[in-house]
């Protein structure tokens, strides 16, 4: 994902590109708009990184994005399309079957996709051994 | 129509940002050959499922697409969860056509247990069950690129409204 807002800062659409996250993930959407409002941000444009408009984009963004608007009433909020179908979805999919490795490969990113969050009870690993943040050792017997 | 499998769609590949896993399928000249001496490549997509069956249509549609290139001879969709077929059933569908390797591709766009442990477990499942076959597994979808470029799109619909 934030390799992703590099490449979108790349691309000068917008001067200011933050990422904010629904989820137990770090930093929740709130305080991203927070750090938007106080670089400046008048307009807000929410693009969901979502592959469909399910209940998170249909429910939980507009929850957010009210709350947002709430306690920023002088910015606006555009939300846009969830990414749905596209064809460099498939290119991406192709591309990814030709670099496709064995199964050594298979598990590094255990190690490294937890390196971003916080414990939250909502998580499926909050309370079990594989919780990064406060690892619970797993119960013997 | 030519051969798209090497430069996808005529698109220039960019340089990725991201990490590069060494030894890629395409750097590698191990292919697994059947009795009859050909090879047969599957692209199995390993998708979450959901309980609203209709939330599948866009990735069916990006299937469909896949299957227009004609990359590869056996293209086939299992699902992790309430959908079916599983990815056990799609592996066995795979191998029932004459697959000698399968390429498993993760349509998720994060990673997190499911693709980081639950999909590898399945595949090493199916390792055992099918010695002859090869298996490999690619990054998920949510590592190309092309969705920030996707991302941009979204955003520039929106931005002259």
């Amino acid at each position: 994902m934030r390799s992703h807002a590099d490449r979108l800062r790349t691309q000068g659409l917008t001067p200011l590109v933050a990422v904010g996250y629904l989820n137990y993930s770090e930093p929740p959407f709130i305080d991203t708009v927070a750090e938007c409002v106080a670089a400046g941000a008048t307009r807000i444009f929410v693009t969901p990184y979502f592959l469909i408009p399910g209940y998170f984009v249909k429910v939980d963004l507009p929850k957010a994005v009210a709350a947002a608007q709430a306690r920023f009433p002088d910015v606006e909020f555009v939300v846009a399309e969830a990414i749905g179908f596209d064809e460099r979805l498939a290119d991406a999919l192709i591309e990814s079957a030709n670099g496709a490795v064995g199964p050594s490969g298979w598990r590094e990113d255990l190690r490294r996709a937890s390196q971003f969050c916080r414990p939250n009870p909502q998580c499926p690993l909050f309370g079990t051994a594989q919780c990064p943040k406060q690892p619970v050792p797993a119960e013997k017997g | 129509m030519p051969n798209t499998y090497n430069g996808v769609s005529g698109l220039p590949n960019p340089p990725s940002p991201f990490p590069t896993r060494e030894g890629g399928a395409q750097s590698q000249n191990d292919s697994v050959v059947s009795e009859t001496g050909r090879s047969l490549r599957a692209l199995l997509v390993m998708v979450h499922g959901s309980p609203r069956p209709i939330a599948n249509a866009e990735m069916f549609r990006v299937v469909e697409a896949v299957k227009a290139r004609a990359a590869f001879p056996i293209v086939e969709v299992g699902f992790m969860e309430c959908n079916e077929p599983t990815i056990p059933e799609a592996i066995a569908t795979c191998v029932q056509q004459g697959a000698t390797e399968v390429i498993a591709v993760p349509y998720f766009l994060h990673t997190g247990t499911h693709v980081a442990d639950d999909l590898p477990t399945l595949i090493e499942e199916a390792m055992e069950r099918y010695p002859g076959v090869a298996f490999r597994m690619g990054d998920y979808l949510g590592r190309s690129e092309r969705l920030a470029d996707i991302l941009t799109d979204r955003t520039r619909a929106v931005l002259a409204v």
